[in-house]
């Protein structure tokens, strides 16, 4: 009975306060690659963690007659259970959703927006004077999308290093890792839970595009693009997300020459993690 | 290669374009250069005013198509799902380049770029318009 409750343990460590100490690493900015695989990781531990109690109960239940026992194991599993139902019930339908909303999204654009080639790679712009900027995943048809306003807004750097960071979402998939952390996150109950590895993995992801932008055109106009982009409209469409572009300039500034060895440190960090609950269930089984 | 959507897309441009209603007869006039049969126009259409895109009355013996609605407020739908703050829109369905931000964000905002840019915030940044 000790090995189940170790590991759910270890989970509601990993869902709770766990994130809250991560999220105070600052330096994980520098390597948002790294630090979204770390995220995963944590994530991805507690879920083996809960999984892995729960096999541990099913295959050493306590001899009958041992009512408290009893009653704890009963307790574990159904939170197992629950977890596990939750996952798969919210993974499938955050899927579907997000799906339906870009296919639906995807009509719209396809049937108002001009289509504009520029160094070989189709945009969509929307004629509409309010700046916005965008893209839609998907397998095929993916989109990057902009308005009039932007267009106008920003200069040709500018507007590449715009292009740099959209299409950098679509190449890398960062739908699917928001998809699997808005999930993930969904999974466990709202007690344990915390928001922090959605909000850092929104986060992280835009930082992951940036750095694309920062490969293509380097990091002024990109923050120039971000500053007017931000800047451009609507403080009440804003709320809270704004601290968000504040760090992402800061970060520009701020970017260490050498961050291939923090890089290192934070996947072995992540490979830590995950090895944890791992190790309990190898030598507990 | 013609996709279907992009198709519709032809139909509609037409009907958009075109000064009042308009009869499958004058679809298929607009579109010659694509070559298209008069019954594939027809089913466009019918697909058209299914999805709520067309509308359509009767005129004698023939139906007259028109736009259900303008294609600007098409195009304000998609800005507006585009700019969407609920939570849906919150999720990775959309992911807008940079989020709009409040006055003193703002400024924040200014500070940030212009250390960057390696001047003192007084320092005029580059600015258009």
């Amino acid at each position: 009975m000790i090995t189940p409750l170790v590991l759910i343990g270890l989970a509601v460590v990993l869902v709770g306060p766990g994130p809250l100490w991560v999220a105070r690493w600052r330096w994980l900015h520098q390597v948002p690659r790294s630090a979204i695989a770390l995220w995963q990781a944590g994530s991805l531990a507690a879920l083996v963690a809960v999984i892995g109690a729960g096999v541990v109960l099913i295959h050493r239940l306590p001899p009958l007659g041992e009512a408290a026992t009893w009653l704890l194991a009963i307790v574990l599993l159904a939170f197992v259970l629950h977890v596990v139902a939750r996952l798969v019930w919210f993974g499938v339908r955050e899927l579907r959703r997000s799906g339906q909303r870009r296919r639906h999204h995807r009509e719209l654009v396809d049937l108002v927006a001009r289509a504009e080639r520029r160094s070989g790679a189709t945009h969509y712009v929307l004629a509409a004077a309010e700046p916005v900027a965008y893209c839609l995943p998907g397998l095929r048809g993916s989109r990057v999308v902009v308005s009039e306003g932007t267009l106008e807004a920003l200069d040709a750097d500018e507007f590449a290093a715009v292009l740099a960071h959209e299409r950098g979402h679509l190449r890398f998939r960062h739908d699917i890792v928001l998809d699997a952390f808005g999930a993930l996150h969904l999974a466990f109950p709202v007690l344990i839970r915390s928001e922090l590895p959605l909000v850092e993995s929104r986060l992280l992801v835009e930082m992951m595009a940036d750095d694309d932008a920062v490969r293509e055109v380097g990091p002024l106009p990109l923050a120039r693009a971000l500053t007017e982009l931000a800047e451009s409209k609507a403080p009440a469409a804003a709320l809270g997300a704004g601290p968000m572009v504040v760090e992402r300039i800061n970060r520009l500034a701020t970017l260490h020459p050498h961050r291939q060895l923090l890089s290192l440190f934070t996947q072995l960090l992540a490979v830590a993690l995950v090895a944890t609950p791992v190790a309990v269930l190898a030598v507990n089984l | 290669m013609a996709g279907l959507g992009d198709l519709e897309r032809a139909v509609m441009d037409v009907l958009w374009d075109a000064d009042g209603e308009v009869s499958v007869r004058d679809v298929h006039a607009a579109l010659t250069d694509r070559d298209l049969a008069y019954t594939t126009v027809m089913t466009v259409l019918v697909r058209l005013v299914g999805k709520g895109l067309a509308e359509r009355e009767l005129d004698g013996r023939a139906w007259r198509y028109r736009p259900a609605r303008s294609r600007q407020d098409l195009t304000a739908d998609a800005m507006n799902e585009a700019l969407g703050t609920d939570e849906a829109g919150r999720s990775a369905a959309l992911v807008a380049f940079v989020e709009k931000v409040t006055p003193d964000e703002a400024d924040l905002l200014r500070k940030a770029l212009a250390a960057l840019e390696g001047s003192s915030a007084a320092a005029p940044a580059r600015r258009r318009r």
